[in-house]
């Protein structure tokens, strides 16, 4: 066997041996804005060269319309100006097998393509109710096998929709991959201020004598989107705003912020640490669900200066439908370390502002000297933005220059992309690179997803038995009256959007 | 008394020229950066910091070299509004260095250094004569040289090489940064299985184009990675080693900008040639029998080798080991 001393040290960690990888549902919109955009802008920054991409996929394209169509996906925004020699040579890499998922030839064919990559990588772009023919079929021609070289699947969310379908999902998974095989995929670890999350954290010793509940008030997670459902009705009305966000990004932030120091930077104990902090959730018990949670529902209002139809009124959405597009949870971790610190956690659609922030708020100091002159102090915060602009902001309290000791709230303001000043990686970028080199630490273990469903569920099931008309609020607002009644209980109010 | 460069009116003149850009807040600076520069190298100067601009907000000192006359300085800024409406900046200082050469002394443009962030100093002149980095191991974080403006490149890394351990300024060469695209080139067309048994059984590698000091960097990374025996001779475009007592012979021919094309011939010992071309479109291609390899190839220009240093915090470890036993 020999070795490539040439390899030590460079800064390209993350160079993938050379690859396949075959996307399932290739003429997907997903493909189109995301996955074929990341692979390009990968090749471009030459972190990927020696690959081939196949699109699989039930249209009857050839091998010439699929690069014919993923020339026009990487035409425009930031890649107009790239030279056409380059596209060539990206889109030379392209193939295509045309086969529903279900038809064992196609696989036959695809087989056929896969052999002699020392890597390949099967990539679930497909509704959920096409994984099990793709997974078996994977598996029926060997296609599954790690020797020689790597064989891995990522599979996109939803990964279920309560603990029971995602236990039959990871069980019709496991029946054909290993464990270490598989790459759930949550973009939103791939987002830089989220992995920012255990830089600041861990990186830095100042926060961490602090990140506990003897100096931690409570935290408030926050991911408002200002759009309605738009056109995607359908497939919302079988979600709704819990399983949407919360079950899986929400709680991948939540985890990153609350979980222990991990010994190291590797995949498993990573997983192992965020898998603690959803164990220690504190259940919502049947009969808690009204103290703990208020679901909402987007009635017609103004959104951006616009009016907007209401949750019901949408294309796709039944009219009498009981999805929640708003939730907001008060939330406890029964650790040492969280023990009496709330967290707030909302989510929904059509509100005010798109936002998405984690903010830490620490207690007030013990004894408040400067309050009695008449001063406006507030609780430190520590806000990380995530969404629309990316960066950290620290709240303290300063004195306002003059005579007299009066203080006011003064933000210390990192942004993240302008302070460095040019655009973050597609988070998609990040996460393909991963998956290709081994890299599972920002991809969800299946005891992290089953940890979490089982939580999720028990409040759905809470919310089934509940027969309370569903909470309205105005389209444009900051969401349903009731859920400011959550941080009420502990004298604070939710973070204006 | 002369008084070359007033800090309180610099910054005093500093506000009020951004204020008239750009009412808005503008976004912290990041660094400072002093350039040393003849007026000869100013448009590569200039290039880097049309690159930097709007990238990373920062106070620039610039020394202009040998200018004649007598010291003086000059200040402008240049900004650029973000989507938030805050401001990036790029505050420039130039100082005038005149006869005295007084503008060159860290003592004169010291004072006009943002406390508590890094300081970085260009060297963008010719190395041989200069003291770097030591002239700077008081005021600076870290020290950019380009050995492309050695007249005698081997001679200015061998010393280097002879002094790394009394270094007390991390140093970046940026001939050392556009080869880096170079260097994980060859690392990858070597990656694969087949190719392998090739990097442990070459006779010679010969180089067309790259300056001087590319090349003997990349032949030097080259040599300690694979660990091939042997002295390197000073001022040749050949040098000989050996491995398990086999001859190795390394070429530099045709001596040009990196950019302006490349070929990299590699030659196993027995007789096999395996070469690595730069198709002038963004790309390399290998040539040979059974060869399938091509590779986005890209190097990088002044601006991106500046912002690629600015945010590291040392030197480069495998430039350190190919100075070793120069």
């Amino acid at each position: 066997m020999f070795t490539n001393p040439l390899l030590d040290g460079l800064q390209f960690a993350k160079e993938p041996v050379p690859f396949i990888i075959t996307i399932f549902g290739a003429t997907g919109d997903l493909t189109r804005r995301k996955l074929i955009p990341a692979l390009f802008s990968l090749f471009l920054k030459g972190n990927i060269s020696q690959f081939k991409i196949v699109g699989f996929a039930r249209r009857t394209w050839t091998g010439d319309n699929f690069r014919e169509e993923a020339h026009q996906m990487i035409a425009g925004g930031s890649f107009a100006s790239v030279p056409e020699a380059q596209k060539k040579a990206f889109l030379e890499k392209l193939d295509y097998v045309s086969s529903t998922f279900d038809d064992p030839e196609g696989y036959k064919r695809l087989a056929q393509l896969v052999k002699g990559w020392e890597g390949r990588l099967f990539y679930l772009s497909t509704p959920p109710d096409e994984y099990e023919d793709i997974i078996k079929n994977l598996g029926a021609q060997n296609l599954n096998q790690s020797v020689p070289g790597y064989s891995r699947i990522i599979v996109e969310k939803p990964f279920g929709r309560d603990l029971a379908s995602a236990k039959e999902l990871n069980e019709i998974l496991a029946s054909v991959f290993d464990e270490n095989q598989i790459y759930r995929i949550d973009h939103y670890l791939g987002k830089e201020t989220v992995q920012n999350i255990l830089v600041l954290r861990f990186g830095n010793g100042i926060f961490e004598p602090l990140w506990n509940n003897r100096y931690i008030d409570h935290i408030q997670i926050t991911v408002a989107e200002s759009l309605g459902v738009g056109t995607r009705g359908n497939y919302y009305e079988k979600s709704g705003a819990i399983r949407d966000m919360v079950q899986n990004h929400i709680f991948q932030l939540m985890t990153l912020l609350t979980m222990e120091p991990p010994n190291d930077l590797s995949p498993d104990t990573i997983r192992t640490e965020k898998v603690k902090v959803l164990k220690s959730l504190r259940p919502i018990t049947f009969k808690d669900v009204k103290t703990y949670t208020v679901r909402g529902q987007y009635g017609p209002g103004i959104v951006q200066g616009q009016s907007v139809k209401g949750y019901l009124e949408e294309d796709g959405v039944n009219p009498n439908s009981r999805t929640e597009t708003f939730v907001a949870l008060k939330i406890f971790l029964d650790t040492w370390r969280w023990e009496g610190v709330p967290i707030f956690i909302r989510t929904g659609k059509s509100l005010g502002r798109r936002v998405s922030e984690v903010a830490v708020s620490f207690k007030e100091p013990p004894l408040h000297i400067f309050n009695n002159r008449g001063s406006d102090t507030k609780n430190n915060t520590l806000v990380i933005h995530i969404q629309p602009e990316e960066g950290v902001t620290f709240n303290i309290n300063a004195k306002i220059p003059g005579y007299t000791t009066q203080v006011r709230p003064v933000s210390m303001d990192f942004a993240y992309g302008n302070a460095f000043g040019e655009s973050t990686p597609e988070a998609y970028e990040r996460l393909l690179l991963d998956a290709l080199v081994g890299d599972s630490t920002l991809y969800t273990r299946r005891d992290e997803i089953e940890t979490s469903w089982a939580f999720i569920t028990r409040i759905l099931q809470g919310w089934a038995e509940d027969p309370a008309p569903l909470p309205q609020y105005r389209a444009g607002s900051s969401g349903p009256e009731e859920a400011k009644a959550l941080l009420s209980s502990v004298n604070q109010k939710w973070r204006k959007l | 008394m002369k008084r070359y460069a007033d800090p309180q009116a610099v910054e005093h003149q500093l506000r009020k020229i951004q204020q008239e850009i750009s009412p808005n807040e503008a976004r912290t600076n990041l660094f400072n950066l002093v350039v040393y520069v003849s007026d000869q190298d100013d448009r590569l100067l200039m290039e880097a910091l049309n690159y930097l601009h709007g990238k990373r907000p920062a106070r620039v000192i610039v020394i202009r070299k040998n200018h004649g006359g007598v010291t003086h300085t000059d200040v402008t800024a240049r900004c650029v509004p973000d989507e938030n409406d805050k401001v990036l900046c790029i505050q420039e200082i130039v100082i005038f260095s005149g006869d005295d050469k007084a503008g060159e002394v860290p003592e004169t443009w010291a004072p006009l250094l943002i406390r508590e962030i890094p300081v970085f100093v260009w060297w963008l002149d010719n190395l041989d004569q200069a003291q770097v980095p030591q002239l700077f191991d008081d005021v600076a974080d870290r020290c950019f040289i380009d050995t492309a403006f050695c007249d005698h490149p081997q001679e200015f890394l061998k010393d280097l090489s002879r002094r790394s351990c009394e270094l007390k300024t991390p140093l970046s060469d940026f001939s050392w940064v556009r080869i880096g695209p170079l260097l994980k080139l060859a690392a990858n067309f070597f990656n694969t299985q087949e190719m392998r048994p090739h990097l442990h059984n070459l006779a010679g590698i010969t180089l067309q184009g790259g300056l001087p000091s590319e090349a003997l960097l990349f032949f030097q990374w080259f040599r300690v990675k694979m660990n091939w025996q042997g002295k390197t001779e000073l001022s040749s475009t050949e040098w000989h080693y050996t491995q398990d007592e086999k001859p190795i012979v390394l070429k530099h021919l045709n001596p040009k900008a990196l950019n302006r094309g490349f070929t990299l011939t590699f030659e196993t010992q027995d007789g096999q040639k395996l070469e690595l071309k730069d198709s002038g479109e963004g790309y390399a291609k290998a040539i040979g029998p059974a060869l399938n390899y091509s590779s986005i190839f890209k190097m990088p220009t002044t601006g991106e080798a500046l912002l690629q240093e600015i945010d590291k915090n040392s030197s480069d470890r495998l430039f350190l080991e190919a100075l070793e036993n120069l």
